[in-house]
């Protein structure tokens, strides 16, 4: 029998509880009791785990270890942007003098938080070649119902041409779903915009576009991997109708420091502080979606604001300002993700100008290399350097020759695992397609090393498909069952 | 790697980027620096700071962000690189070590409010009460509001915000003489819509509220019940559930509630955790990320996400919520926190708050020109009403070393004669007695 079959290595903490064990304790009462109030529970304390110091620590280090990282794994996710995230980032924000701020304190409290985001503020407005930023919204996806809400607020304004009835917002088909939801939210009806051979069908999009559009947003490069380069016709064709266009951040690694989204014609466009600028991802956040406007636009953006104003002596303030009438009003608590939008901060120091343009630069580079090495096995309906069709920082392979073997997607995805590879993201923005991201900060050994494994992968589904189709077998556990998950569902332990 | 490609150089890459869109000079930023510079850097903006929870005689700021002690586990546990670096589990059998700590998380989110579901996370509190009502106003096909005047104003301002374009009425109840809302006043809201109440989505009540007060949940609830069937949403303060009654036991459908105070630093107010938790029978209309418990193809137990055609990777413009990245890290650390302070633990901090603040309350209600704002039950947190300017007291307390608490004004939720003073288990008989003291100087 092997070790690990001995009793369950990963107990649930709750099945580690023993009664009267505490992992943190608390000086004594130096203060007199109050009667406790009458509604006060009296069932006793709740039913939660009761573990000592080391079991707590066991239990977590036990669990950081069944899980993939960039930390310990090459992590080609696409469309998540899953880059090295540097150290000092994580040191800057554990820093006493951030970490023990109140939000509620006086600006006057605050003024090293607020140069910092007010530097930030300029400098992602510089790098969006727009006018103004909020850092307000907590998440890309909240980023575009903010910037959503904004749009809306101008066009029923006097100053955006009292037009209330802009309601409908134009995608591609490829979009990433948090658009239409986003749509939803604030209660926007979307259409999709077909694509033809991965970019906008400006035919479409033309026979699209009315007095009740409001925007398109768009995703460039794309999600198939994409620089639509028709983006100068796209901004044409919609500001001619009267409409706006906002561009999805989610892609800026391809093009950061290289090409400004404000150049192009895009109005308004949200960034994902946790893809472009390395802010780390916490196993599904936090992160950040500053939204970034043209002038006419920002005096919607949410409330509060930090501004500077020059001072007497020749030095800057910093507030938070409250006080903007024509606001959307709040998006979320207080200010922002500061922990996050300090991290992206550090990033920006690190990197300048030029780093950032050596960040897309690579980025593109490390993706058409392992798109160039792996489409003889792997057909990339998008790429061919043949006819000079290259991709930005991520590309799309729908492997149907593989595929016609009788093995899956998910059967190929998980066989990556075995080899200590994440797999990239499945069946989207197509059916039946693996979108790799490998990012700038993988080496080219890892690079060839996922090479050489996808080719192995594809050699087995050849001479021995079993191995593919029962896999992972090195992993954490057997292959997950999902749908038996969805049937019938168990989301807490316990009765 | 160009050879393999076939290119001359990176440039050749970006073909399809027309060159009129391409920068030809460099962008307008600070200039790149090494990382010992890059701490100078910091340590100067740091230093430009005064940090609440270093202040030498105690801060007693809170409305809704509070300073409770985080046991050095916590930032040990959830610092690890292989939490940090992760995203969202999407891949069962890579992830299955932050499936089980969500899993875990989501029964003891459960547990804690005595709910029968929760989700692995929202952006805030303010967002999870905008979420809840968003839901209410799905599950009940209703556009009718009502949300309690001693809600923490920024979750109703966001609340107005979400509400603004779809088409849903917002209705505040003021808060009563005694900082709480009272049955008739609630009854009349209920009944000032058509039908007694029958076009009520949802009524959304706050406690302990933005006052400190504790709010009746049951009878408040029962009565909303009793008229309508709108859904009852509950905003809870996490450590108060360690002494006060349950969401669950009080009848609400959904509770909701800003994480923060479970082992999360103050941190300029993010990022924090939405909490989110519901009945079973409103699973399906949850937003947010679920993990499942199943087994794997040995039939040993295994985790993954689950319920996933709620959600907008899937769903699309009919998702329950365009929620995508949520609050994970966060999440894991309220995990580490309630399983490092244990049961005993949380009552224990909830009850040293309570004491600790009520201590607190009686010197300063005996202090001449001071009195408390309302009677009636609180928990950490009240307002005074002051003999001088809530402001003067605060500028004051900065050359003692105390940071006295909010104005109340300034806070949308009172005069500017009023303070509102939070006190954790952290702050001391003799930080409570400089307090005091600070209040004393000033009438």
């Amino acid at each position: 029998m092997a070790e690990e079959s001995i009793g369950n290595p990963t107990p649930l903490l709750f099945e580690r509880s023993v009664p009267g064990q505490r992992a943190s304790d608390l000086p004594p009462l130096d203060v007199p009791t109050t009667p406790l109030p009458e509604t006060a529970r009296d069932t006793g304390p709740l039913d939660l785990p009761e573990v000592g110091p080391l079991e707590l620590v066991r239990h977590y280090t036990t669990l950081a270890r069944r899980s993939f990282s960039v930390d310990g794994n090459f992590y080609p996710l696409g469309s998540c942007t899953m880059k090295f995230n540097p150290r000092i980032n994580e040191a800057a924000a554990a820093m006493p003098g951030f970490t023990s701020l109140h939000p509620l304190q006086p600006d006057e409290d605050l003024q090293g938080a607020l140069a910092l985001l007010y530097e930030l503020r300029c400098d992602l407005a510089e790098i969006a070649g727009l006018d103004e930023v909020s850092l307000q919204p907590a998440a890309g996806a909240h980023g575009e119902y903010t910037a959503l809400r904004v749009i809306r607020a101008w066009f029923a304004d006097p100053a955006g041409g009292n037009q209330p009835q802009r309601n409908v917002v134009l995608a591609p088909d490829t979009a990433h779903g948090t658009n239409p939801a986003s749509c939803t939210m604030c209660g926007a009806e979307v259409v999709a915009v077909p694509s033809k051979d991965g970019l906008v069908d400006l035919d479409a999009l033309r026979a699209a576009v009315n007095d009740h559009t409001m925007a398109m947003m768009i995703t460039n490069p794309n999600t198939a991997g994409l620089f639509d380069g028709s983006i100068g016709t796209i901004a044409e064709i919609l500001h001619d109708a009267g409409a706006l266009l906002y561009l999805d951040g989610a892609n800026m690694n391809a093009i950061v420091g290289v090409a400004r989204p404000g150049d192009f014609g895009v109005d308004a466009m949200h960034f994902n502080t946790h893809k472009t600028f390395s802010t780390p991802h916490g196993c599904g956040g936090p992160g950040a979606g500053p939204v970034a406007v043209r002038d006419f636009l920002s005096p919607y953006l949410p409330v509060p604001q930090v501004v500077a104003k020059q001072t007497a002596g020749g030095g800057m303030a910093y507030h938070l300002e409250q006080d903007r009438p024509a606001s959307i009003g709040k998006v979320r608590s207080f200010f922002g993700q500061f922990g996050v939008l300090l991290r992206c901060w550090v990033y920006l120091r690190a990197c300048g100008s030029d780093g950032l343009a050596h960040v897309a630069h690579t980025a593109v580079l490390n993706a058409n290399y392992v798109a160039a090495r792996l489409r003889h096995r792997y057909e990339t309906p998008y790429f061919d350097p043949d006819r000079q069709r290259y991709c930005a920082h991520e590309f799309v392979t729908v492997p149907e020759r593989l595929l016609a073997r009788g093995v899956t997607l998910v059967d190929i995805a998980k066989r990556l695992v075995d080899f200590g590879i994440h797999p990239p993201t499945m069946h989207w923005p197509v059916h039946n397609c693996l979108m790799i991201e490998p990012t700038e900060t993988e080496s080219l050994a890892s690079l060839d090393r996922f090479v050489e494994v996808m080719l192995r992968i594809a050699d087995e589904i050849k001479n021995d498909p079993q191995r593919v189709t029962t896999a992972p077998h090195a992993a954490f556990v057997a292959r997950v069952d999902e749908v038996a998950a969805a049937r019938t569902p168990v989301l807490t332990h316990g009765p | 790697m160009l050879g393999t490609i076939g290119v001359a150089d990176i440039d050749a890459l970006y073909r399809s980027l027309p060159e009129r869109y391409r920068l030809t000079g460099e962008l307008n930023l600070p200039p790149a620096e090494a990382e010992l510079d890059l701490r100078r850097a910091l340590n100067a903006r740091a230093a430009a700071n005064r940090p609440a929870a270093e202040a030498e005689h105690g801060a007693f700021l809170g409305a809704g962000a509070y300073d409770h002690f985080i046991p050095a586990a916590v930032d040990a546990l959830a610092s690890q690189g292989a939490f940090v670096t992760a995203y969202t589990p999407y891949q069962a059998e890579a992830s299955q070590g932050s499936l089980q700590a969500f899993f875990e998380f989501q029964t003891m989110i459960c547990r804690l409010t005595g709910m029968e579901v929760a989700n692995a996370s929202l952006y805030d509190g303010a967002t999870a009460v905008a979420e809840a009502v968003i839901m209410s106003l799905k599950a009940t096909g209703r556009r009718r509001v009502i949300i309690a005047g001693t809600v923490h104003p920024h979750y109703r301002a966001v609340v107005r915000t979400y509400l603004a374009d779809l088409a849903a009425t917002f209705e505040e109840v003021e808060p009563g003489p005694n900082g709480t809302i009272t049955d008739t006043d609630l009854q009349a809201a209920l009944e000032a819509g058509k039908d007694g109440g029958n076009d009520v989505a949802c009524v959304v009540v706050q406690s302990p509220n933005i006052f400190g007060r504790v709010e009746s949940w049951s009878s408040l609830f029962a009565m909303t019940h009793a008229q309508t069937d709108a859904l009852a949403v509950s905003v809870f303060n996490p450590i108060a559930c360690g002494l006060l009654p349950l969401p669950g036991s009080c009848g609400a459908d959904i509770a909701v509630a800003e994480g923060q105070p479970l082992g999360i630093p103050l941190q300029f107010g993010g990022p924090y955790l939405g909490l989110f938790a519901t009945r079973r029978k409103l699973m399906r209309k949850m937003p947010g990320r679920l993990i499942g418990q199943t087994v794997d193809a040995e039939g040993q137990r295994a985790y993954c996400l689950t319920l996933q055609t709620r959600e907008q990777h899937i769903r699309g413009a009919k998702a329950t919520s365009n929620v995508c990245t949520n609050q994970g890290l966060l999440a894991l650390r309220a995990a580490m926190y309630l399983a490092a302070v244990g049961p005993e633990g949380l009552r224990e901090t909830a009850e040293q708050c309570y004491h600790r603040a009520h201590h607190a309350a009686a010197k300063i209600a005996d202090l001449p020109g001071y009195f408390l704002s309302f009677d009636g039950p609180f928990f950490h947190e009240f307002l005074v009403n002051c003999p001088v300017p809530a402001a003067q007291l605060i500028d004051a307390g900065r050359a003692a070393g105390v940071m006295p608490g909010l104005d109340g004004s300034a806070l949308g939720i009172g005069s500017a004669d009023q303070l509102l003073i939070a006190v954790t288990e952290k702050r001391t008989a003799a930080q409570i007695d400089q307090l005091v003291n600070l209040l004393r100087a000033h009438h």
